[in-house]
């Protein structure tokens, strides 16, 4: 660039013989005759393939779907003197109800006893034509007025969430099953556990009967919370009894001579894992309640029947003749459906601003299931400043009730306040109501809202969460309106049957890699914002996320459709809505043949 | 950039070196490059758009908040050649008047079962520049009915009529269907921003293999019978709401309809 002539000034006076002095100015010529040469044009081959790979993973636009199917067997009869209810019973003991219409006993004397209609805890309500229940009858009574729009969201709310924090206050409560005493433990203090001793192929040993599944494998260490001679944490030597699956819940410690009573049999404590005794700062879990958070409103769900799709269990409907039903009109009952159905949301979710509880890109979006109970059939005690209403607990508050006496546990108790989900509940009445005793639902929750969920384990070292027990709710019947019970404590009481539901379904959405990336922070490029950071090894620690797509050899990642510019995650749900069952064998289900005479034949 | 130099005698030759060096010109030269390549993919490639459509429901009226929107269609059943001396009463609702024997109906003959309403959205009433921006189709066999005795032996059968109940959820055991009451259309509004649609009804008669235009009036009602303004007479209004993911209907006065009401259309007769 510019002149490539070398400039020499000249004095003046020495250019000729008398030439002068003089000032000199002179320009520059900043001329450019040179160009930059192109190395190379630029060519680049556009490949769909990797045009559509670069926009999908580039996008962060979520439509979830699922398809779920209600499981649920319709095992609770009870009886109602609400004339509503009694109206949309799938009654039992019809003969009986015949010989008292023969008898001519005044149908206010009636006690009519049934089941509540499947519907009642259907996804779609479609009972929208039931005289003197959702439509008037003939003297002008009716429970509600049939909204059609609402007919998918009376008894269910169904929402998107995330994982968004822990709760580690959370108190909790389990039921051993070898002792059949009660382990009560902050959720932070670990997995609780009950000592007893015994051997291990003829080693003494110490072991750990363990409610949930421990985690632990053989090798590790587990810092109790009782110590023997100050010390602590122990190493794992061996896992289980000789019973099958024993080693998922019991873990043993070698017995090196143990005297005195720490390890008393029946001795009850947590304890917490430790993966390396060098590094326990680093390799010791902690233990939580995953908190989640609401991302679509209520009516943001749309759900539809899956075309012709359904369960293979078979209906059970019969037709309810005029003959006794308290309004004198025939119609369809049905006691079990099997009906499935589509879930989609109104609205996207974007899922770039959200993290989840370790501070990660979220990995797993939730479906999430809460019980509403808009019809009234369901919560209704009182207590001092409002009513007793959804419960929650985790898996291992269902035990099976040969263990608690043919009762439900009793975390489950109404007076059990740490089994509260504390979810709101709106009230309404009607004028065939009680005085004094409206009807209860579960209000709708909204994008914001916060919700319990799993029970976890988090290991920094590891980066993995693990779920150790799933999170369920209860809900229970209004006695004032539809009595399930045998004596007042089973009715009114804390021990009161109900059914039993999970309410977290997740849906993958990112994948952590298998293996774990470390380093140093001047040695990486591009280190992830979520990593963990180990101040002993003063390195930091994460796993890489998947692109999607990728699925590797042990069948880790996602590879959901991807067009709109947006995922389209999606996954099979088979919602079960368990009861206690105490009564599921006295199913008294016979059908009364059409009479061939008259009505009291 | 100063190219000017001045120099004052010193007494001695003086030598210069004027360093000139621009390193502006490349600085980040490929970066940009980058960014511009990535440009023109895009413009050659396009952006991914979204497709997807969405759901819009009738919206609720009333009190107890109802959905139910209902359709009656009139079909002329008078002189063709003389609509000028028509009455309203020459329109009814039956398909008998469109020439559907009872036996069509009753056997559900194939021309029958492959008629139907076709129920176009048009982004303007405009007829030379509007383009139909998506189709609601209501079959024939899916409309509403009447229970009649058609003999002495045949009696309370189910006689379908001209006519749509259209809800959310339908009563067991009576008619109304869904089909039709929920509207699709595009849930992005990027490219396309449309919440404002003329829907015009056409029925096609699978038995004469033709259609038949439908109007907001009978003909009889009109002072001119073949000469009034279009926009006003083939067009109602609908309105989606994005938030609520709801549709209102609109007759040309600006009236909400379809809330308790039938709407009614009836059978053009062309002279």
């Amino acid at each position: 660039m510019g002149s490539r002539i070398e400039n020499r000034v000249v004095l003046g006076s020495l250019r000729y013989k008398s030439s002068p002095d003089t000032n000199l100015l002179f320009q520059v010529p900043l001329v450019q005759t040179a160009k930059e040469n192109i190395e190379f044009d630029r060519t680049l081959t556009v490949q769909l393939e990797q045009l559509y790979d670069d926009e999908r993973q580039a996008s962060t636009i979520f439509r979830p779907t699922c398809k779920i199917s209600l499981l649920f067997d319709n095992v609770y009869s009870g009886t109602s003197k609400y004339y509503p209810f009694q109206s949309s019973l799938y009654y039992e003991n019809i003969a009986g109800m015949i010989g008292n219409v023969c008898s001519n006993i005044p149908i206010t004397n009636f006690k009519y006893s049934g089941y509540p209609q499947f519907y009642e805890f259907d996804f779609m309500r479609p009972d929208n034509n039931i005289s003197g229940y959702t439509i008037p009858d003939s003297t002008n009574q009716i429970h509600n007025f049939f909204v059609n729009k609402s007919a998918t969201t009376y008894n269910w709310g169904l929402y998107a969430s995330y994982v968004y924090d822990n709760n580690k206050t959370q108190q909790m409560s389990a039921l051993d099953i070898g002792s059949n005493n009660t382990l009560n433990w902050v959720v932070s203090d670990g997995i609780p556990f009950v000592v007893y001793r015994t051997t291990d192929q003829n080693q003494t040993v110490v072991s750990f009967r363990c409610p949930v599944t421990h985690g632990l494998s053989v090798g590790e260490f587990v810092k109790l919370s009782i110590n023997y001679l100050g010390q602590d944490t122990f190493q794992v030597y061996s896992l289980g009894d000789p019973y099958f699956g024993s080693d998922e819940y019991i873990f043993n410690i070698y017995d090196v001579g143990f005297t005195g009573t720490t390890f008393s049999s029946g001795n009850t404590g947590t304890f917490k894992r430790i993966i390396d005794i060098t590094n326990s700062g680093d390799t010791i879990s902690e233990y939580y309640v995953r908190k989640h958070k609401i991302l679509t409103e209520e009516d943001f769900s749309v759900l539809t029947k899956t075309g012709f799709e359904q369960q293979i269990f078979n209906k059970v409907k019969r037709l309810e003749k005029a003959t006794y039903t308290p309004n004198k009109q025939s119609r369809i009952s049905l006691k079990q459906g099997n009906s499935v159905y589509n879930l989609s949301f109104n609205e996207d979710i974007d899922i770039k601003p959200l993290r989840d509880n370790h501070f990660r890109p979220i990995s797993e979006l939730f479906f999430t299931v809460v019980w509403k109970g808009y019809m009234g059939w369901t919560f209704g005690l009182s207590k001092p400043g409002g009513f007793y209403g959804l419960k929650q607990g985790w898996e291992f508050n269902i035990p099976p009730t040969t263990l608690t006496g043919n009762t439900p546990s009793s975390w489950w108790d109404n007076i059990n306040t740490n089994s509260d989900t504390n979810l709101p509940l709106g009230t309404y009445t009607t004028p065939l109501g009680v005085s004094g005793r409206p009807f209860t639902y579960v209000e709708p929750l909204s994008s914001g809202d916060t919700i319990d969920g799993d029970y976890c384990e988090w290991n920094n070292y590891e980066q993995i969460e693990r779920v150790i027990s799933d999170m369920y709710h209860k809900f229970k019947f209004n006695p004032y309106y539809f009595n399930i019970g045998v004596t007042p404590s089973t009715v009114f009481g804390n021990s009161a049957k109900g059914y039993y539901y999970k309410p977290h379904y997740s849906l993958e959405i990112k994948a952590f890699s298998d293996y774990l990336e470390e380093g140093e922070s001047q040695n990486i490029v591009g280190l992830p914002d979520y990593s963990y950071f180990s101040t002993t090894q003063n390195k930091f620690i994460w796993r890489d996320l998947y692109p999607y797509g990728y699925i590797d050899t042990n069948n880790n990642g996602v590879d959901y459709p991807f067009l709109n510019g947006t995922h389209y995650p999606y996954r099979d749900i088979i919602f079960r809505l368990i009861g206690e069952g105490s009564n599921y064998n006295n199913i008294n289900d016979t059908v009364v043949s059409e009479p061939t005479i008259d009505n009291c034949e | 950039m100063n190219n000017k130099y001045r120099f004052t005698v010193p007494g001695t030759n003086q030598s210069i070196t004027i360093p000139i060096e621009m390193k502006w010109d490349f600085l980040g030269r490929d970066d940009s490059i980058e960014v511009y390549q990535d440009e023109v993919i895009e413009l050659v490639t396009g952006i991914p758009d979204d497709f997807e459509v969405i759901r819009f429901a009738h919206d609720s009226y009333g009190t107890f908040q109802e959905t139910k929107i209902n359709y009656e269609f009139y079909f002329y059943s008078g002189n063709p050649t003389n609509v000028t001396a028509s009455t309203i009463n020459d329109w009814n609702v039956s398909y008998e008047s469109e020439g559907f024997s009872v036996t069509d109906l009753y056997v559900r003959s194939k021309p029958f079962l492959k008629s139907f309403f076709k129920l176009d959205f048009y982004d303007t009433r405009d007829g030379v520049k509007q383009v139909n921006s998506f189709t609601v189709i209501l079959p024939s066999n899916k409309s509403d009915y009447d229970i009649v005795d058609l003999s002495t032996y045949i009696k309370n059968v189910k006689i379908n009529k001209p006519g749509y109940t259209l809800d959310y959820l339908t009563s067991p055991g009576s008619f109304g269907v869904r089909e039709g009451f929920f509207y699709y259309w595009l849930k992005s509004r990027t490219f396309v921003n449309l919440d404002t649609f003329y829907m015009s009804i056409k029925f096609f008669d699978a038995k004469k293999g033709v259609y038949v235009r439908m109007m907001t009036q009978p003909q009889s009602s009109l002072p001119n019978k073949f000469n009034f303004d279009n926009d006003l007479f083939f067009y109602n209004k609908v309105v989606l709401d994005y938030n609520n993911k709801t549709y209102k209907l609109y007759d040309n006065l600006g009236n909400r309809i379809g809330i308790g009401s039938p709407i009614k259309w009836y059978e053009y007769v062309n002279p």
